[in-house]
């Protein structure tokens, strides 16, 4: 028996210290002695201690080219490491927290609530430095928040009373994988020779290739317990082009393509193929003859349904926490960027035949690739697949550990600032075939005694403006527009016979309409975007907002109303001069 | 970049609403950056971009689409514009200017219609102004130029630099900075210049900042400015001043605040060069005299003396250096096309100038080089190189005694000594009070028997014209400020040179101060792993 227990005692010390020891970073062991010092030891005088603290640190290195027509227009690189602090003073029921009070910008070592920059190299002494200041920083912000909360909470009585923080289990879990080098000459190579495409094509007049790639580790530590670290790395190619017609309207699409990583971004030809077709659908578009007005029932097929899905239907299915404005002036607003789908769990948004199902953990869609998917949110929440419309009903929302009323707790959807959705699936209870879905426009369009039916095979989002004019004014935030642009519609008739229309905008386009889904197909399609988290919400100043990456799966939509019109607006008149390499 | 022009001008030369001058400037940028943090490695980037401006104007000299339109706040659009050009490709680079460039003229057009309207529907109040002024055709083509920031090597001496703060207490940050830029510009106009500048610019800078107990933070600031890398001052120079950052924030900790003042100061040859800047620089850009939003301190003071008959105020952008010291505001050519000069503004204290770009003032219908610019945005008179020239300078001590006869005279207990200044801002407007504020970091109260005794917590204040009536003489040693300037046309990189000032009056006021109170906890000592003895329920 001794001898025996001698060779297993080892081994099984080995068991127990060895994944603490190559998981524990250095930046891991300055987060964990700075919070554990925190915890214990700081209070200001006789007022309270933090109940809850946490640090995360967003390090990133990422490089970025852009070429028009075969020649570099820029390109940078960069690292950096940021370490966001959270604090609360108070209990989880009532805290510091979900308060809107104007930020303070003034002093150069007290911004509590922006990331604070922290050194690239691991410099444990510094970096415990950094944290430490951060975290002072933090609490004062927070006991100063929270005396303002009571404040503003003196003279009412809250008639929802929701808590400000849900419980979480601590959970551990750490990719200990390094962060991947990133080529700026390869992104350059590749920009170059995709805006290359463009060469040749006079009627192109604007056009330009983006590529963009970052590598990304989270690195995060709680007062619970809970810690993680998470490799996200990101990657994409945008292309964009634009022309104008010959009374003057002007044309622009882009087409963006994401991918993992940049090694895997597809290949040349693939990328130059989207480039082509891209000319091409906007000089189509540019020659179709003018559709004024059309109201009726209209089909999104592929992208276009899953794009309508992402600007109109996601931003209402995330858990948005109206905070409480300290001043009378911001309480308006903060009712306005509430989401009114709290107010509708329970209720039928979507026709009995549809669900909506979140799911972090899925790979892939059939044979295409997801890309939303991960292991544990910001908050080292696991992920985990939720239910949120099912035959119809609002069941939940995407949520954080920062509840709502009917959302009690977290379903692990932190990321970017905020809830936000991973893989989404719009899935179809019964289907039909492509066919079947025509057969069923037309029928509705005989019913309406209409000439014609609508199909609608893409729409555009704010990712499609040609970036090389930053003016002002140029920034669009989804889910406020009334009016939806580029969108390719095609009339489709009776006879089955279709025709492409020319630049039309989706109007007054809204999440009611949904309800008023008549029918879907079975087959889904895989389109994969950028989601601005907290978007159409009132969070912002103080949390890290990037966009994330996600993978919506939709079926193609038959709504049964819907305005495509023109656009309104005037039309610039068309170029003086030629294009300088069209001959002339 | 030439073709395209061609191409434009005569084709939108023959259009109903004629374009009468047309430029292009497209400004390369490589820029490369890092910094450290407590010897510690912070930040890198490193980017290129090049960005077009098109200057494009309808109408005639006299009247073109860029006249302000009256009576309304801002009067005339700001015209910021960022576009991004491709410059390796020809075929590239003239899409982009076709497209551009039809696009300004449409926009110009438009404009030109309103400014018609607007002259007809308003009070003019003087004799008709030009827009635009008649220069000549300048040609140059400078070599291009590069040069090696090797920021592996810099990066190792950023840590060195910002390492000696971390011995020092109560120094909550500490950055050491490197940037260097290559800013290549090429400029065509539709006169017949054809010019080409290249220009490596690498900066250094270190910022430490402490907070007294009762909460008020004291920043130091130090930054070297050089055309070329090698022309940097070495380690040893860097880290000397590193020590004196280090020994003045400790002083500054403990010096007492210091109250509300008025009497005589010494500003230093860097604080009297800010102050000029603020004070004066501003004040003599020639479209400040002509826009009816603007107070126009000295439009009508030329020919009368502004300062003692001793001084002389120029700005001259054709001196690149100062002894050792290269001077961030010079420049062989502005953002118009024409090449910069030496203006003597003030000559023997009497007002005689002002600084000008192509667009005219009243009695200066030419441009003196001075229209400058950040790239995107649209080009006013702005300032180069400052020097305070002084006919009869006297030495520091000199000067002291001169300071310490006015404490008799005036009845007061002490004087102020400002030896540095982080910077300053003013307001030249007609609907803010006109004024200017500087921000001192180190000074020192000057008592009868020539104690110095540093305080802390002080801005400079004042109207302009007041103070310049109380400059008195001048002395000591020659300083250097080199800076970025942020105006209207964005931020453009300029330097003050002056020796140190005796002025019989200033005006000062507490500083605004933070109310957030010393961290709780000590710094964390840096050692090694502790247990992990606290957290609950944590599993491994």
């Amino acid at each position: 028996m001794r001898p025996l227990a001698r060779v297993i005692l080892p081994q099984l010390a080995l068991l127990v210290t060895a994944p603490a020891l190559a998981q524990e970073s250095v930046l891991m062991r300055a987060m964990r002695d700075e919070l554990q010092r925190t915890m214990v030891e700081l209070q200001l005088r006789d007022m309270s201690k933090p109940y809850f603290v946490s640090y995360r640190v967003h390090e990133t290195t990422s490089a970025q080219a852009t070429a028009s027509l075969g020649a570099l227009v820029g390109r940078s690189e960069g690292a950096s490491r940021l370490l966001a602090v959270e604090v609360r003073v108070g209990d989880s029921s009532f805290d510091n927290t979900n308060l809107f009070t104007r930020p303070e910008f003034g002093s150069a070592l007290s911004r509590a609530g922006f990331p604070t920059t922290l050194p690239l190299e691991d410099d444990y002494g510094e970096l415990r430095r950094k944290i430490w200041l951060a975290t002072d920083n933090a609490y004062k912000q927070a006991l100063d928040h929270l005396s303002k909360k009571r404040a503003v909470l003196q003279n009412s009585t809250q008639v929802e009373q929701v808590p400000d923080f849900s419980a979480q289990e601590p959970h551990r879990q750490h990719d200990a994988r390094p962060l991947a080098e990133i080529s700026v000459s390869a992104l350059e190579a590749l920009a170059l020779e995709v805006s290359a495409a463009f060469r040749g094509l006079a009627l192109i007049s604007v056009s330009e290739v983006e590529v963009e790639a970052a590598s990304r580790r989270v690195s995060y530590v709680n007062s619970e317990g809970t810690s993680f670290t998470r490799i996200d790395p990101t990657a994409s190619v945008r292309v964009l082009a634009g022309t104008q017609g010959d009374d003057g309207t002007t044309f622009e699409d882009s087409a963006t393509v994401h991918a993992r990583v940049w090694e895997r971004l597809p290949d040349r030809s693939e990328l130059l193929a989207l480039a082509a077709d891209l000319a091409e659908r906007l000089q189509q578009l540019r020659d179709a003859p003018v559709l004024d007005r059309y109201t009726g029932p209209v089909l999104f097929e592929g992208q276009a349904a899953a794009e309508v899905v992402r600007q109109l239907l996601v931003p209402r299915l995330i858990a948005v926490r109206v905070p409480i404005a300290d001043d009378s002036r911001f309480a308006r607003a903060m009712e306005r960027a509430g989401n009114p789908f709290v107010d509708k769990l329970g209720s039928r948004v979507l026709p009995r035949f549809l669900d909506v199902v979140d799911d972090p953990t899925r790979q892939d869609h059939e044979q295409a690739a997801l890309l939303g998917g991960y292991a544990i949110d910001d908050e080292g929440v696991a992920a985990q697949q939720t239910a949120l419309i099912q035959r119809g009903i609002l069941k939940t929302l995407l949520s954080t550990r920062n509840p709502v009323q009917g959302v009690p707790a977290s379903n692990g959807h932190r990321r970017g600032g905020g809830p936000a959705p991973s893989n989404l699936f719009v899935v179809p209870q019964r289907g039909l075939a492509p066919d079947e879905l025509r057969s069923e426009l037309l029928s509705l369009v005989e019913e309406r005694e209409l000439e014609f039916g609508i199909v609608v095979r893409r729409v555009g989002s704010a990712a499609g403006r040609i970036s090389r004019e930053r003016g002002p004014g140029s920034a669009t935030r989804s889910g406020e527009r009334s009016e939806i642009a580029g969108a390719v519609a095609y009339k489709l008739f009776a006879d089955g016979r279709e025709e492409l229309v020319g630049k039309v905008v989706l109007a007054g386009m809204q999440e009611s309409d949904f309800r008023d889904i008549v029918a879907a197909s079975e087959a889904s399609a895989v389109h994969t975007a950028r989601f601005l988290a907290g978007s159409g919400s009132a969070l912002g100043f103080a949390a890290v907002r990037r966009p994330v990456v996600v993978s919506l799966v939709v079926p193609s939509l038959l709504f049964e109303d819907v305005t495509i019109r023109r656009p309104s607006g005037n039309i610039p008149r068309p170029p003086l001069l030629p294009h300088p390499l069209s001959g002339g | 970049m030439q073709q395209e022009l061609d191409r434009s001008v005569e084709t939108l030369s023959g259009q109903p609403a004629p374009l009468y001058f047309l430029s292009y400037e497209i400004t390369e940028e490589r820029t490369s950056y890092a910094r450290a943090s407590f010897g510690a490695l912070a930040g890198r980037s490193e980017s290129e971009r090049r960005l077009l401006d098109i200057d494009l104007r309808v109408g005639s000299h006299d009247l073109d689409n860029t006249r302000p339109i009256r009576g309304r706040g801002g009067g005339g659009r700001l015209r910021l514009s960022r576009v991004e050009a491709p410059v390796a490709d020809i075929d590239a680079l003239r899409s982009t200017l076709w497209f551009q460039t039809d696009r300004k003229y449409k926009e110009a057009t438009e404009q030109l219609t309103k400014v018609k309207t607007n002259v007809q529907v308003t009070v003019q109040d003087e004799e008709l102004l030009a827009d635009f002024s008649l220069e000549d055709e300048q040609q140059s083509i400078e070599d291009l130029r590069s040069f090696d920031l090797d920021l592996a090597v810099w990066e190792d001496r950023l840590k060195r630099y910002s390492a000696p703060f971390t011995q020092a207490a109560h120094v909550y940050s500490a950055d050491a900075v490197i940037s260097g830029s290559v800013v290549t510009r090429w400029y065509v106009n539709s006169e017949g210049s054809k010019i080409r500048t290249s220009e490596p610019r690498v900066r250094l800078a270190i910022s430490a900042l402490t907070k007294a107990d009762d909460g008020m933070e004291l920043p130091r600031y130090e930054s070297f400015f050089a055309f070329d890398p090698s022309g940097l001052p070495d380690d040893a120079t860097v880290l000397d001043a590193v020590e004196k950052m280090i020994r003045d924030l400790a002083g500054l900790r403990a010096a007492p605040l210091a109250e509300p003042y008025t009497g005589p100061a010494i500003l230093s040859g860097r604080a009297s060069g800010v102050f000029f800047h603020e004070i004066l620089g501003h004040r003599v850009e020639g479209h400040r005299q002509k826009r009816d939003q603007d107070a126009q301190t000295f439009g009508r003071m030329l020919g009368e003396a502004v300062l003692p008959e001793a001084f002389s105020v120029i700005f001259d952008p054709t001196v690149t250096s100062l002894g050792p010291t290269d001077l961030a505001g010079s420049y062989r050519y502005d953002n118009q096309g024409v090449r910069g000069q030496r203006v003597p503004v003030i000559q023997s204290g009497v007002l005689e100038r002002f600084l000008m770009s192509r667009t005219p003032i009243k009695g200066f219908d030419r441009s003196n080089g001075h229209g400058r610019k950040q790239a995107g945005f649209a080009p006013v008179s702005r300032q180069s190189n400052l020097f305070v020239e002084v006919s009869q300078l006297r030495s520091e001590e000199e000067l002291k005694q001169e300071l310490i006869a006015l404490l008799e005279e005036q009845g007061k207990e002490y004087g102020l000594y400002f030896e540095d200044v982080q910077g300053g801002f003013t307001f030249t407007g007609r609907t803010v009070p006109n004024a200017f504020n500087v921000t001192p970091v180190v000074v020192y109260r000057i008592y009868a028997d020539g104690r110095q005794e540093l305080v802390r917590g002080v801005d400079l204040i004042g109207t302009p014209l007041t103070t310049f009536s109380k400059v008195i003489s001048a002395g000591g040693d020659i300083g250097v400020f080199n800076g970025t300037c942020g105006a209207e046309s964005g931020g453009v990189p300029v330097s003050a040179v002056s020796p140190a000032i005796l002025v019989s009056q200033v005006e000062v006021q507490k500083k605004a101060k933070s109310q957030v109170p010393l961290p709780l906890l000590p710094p964390p000592d840096g050692s090694g792993p502790v247990p992990q003895s606290f957290e609950r329920g944590g599993v491994r």
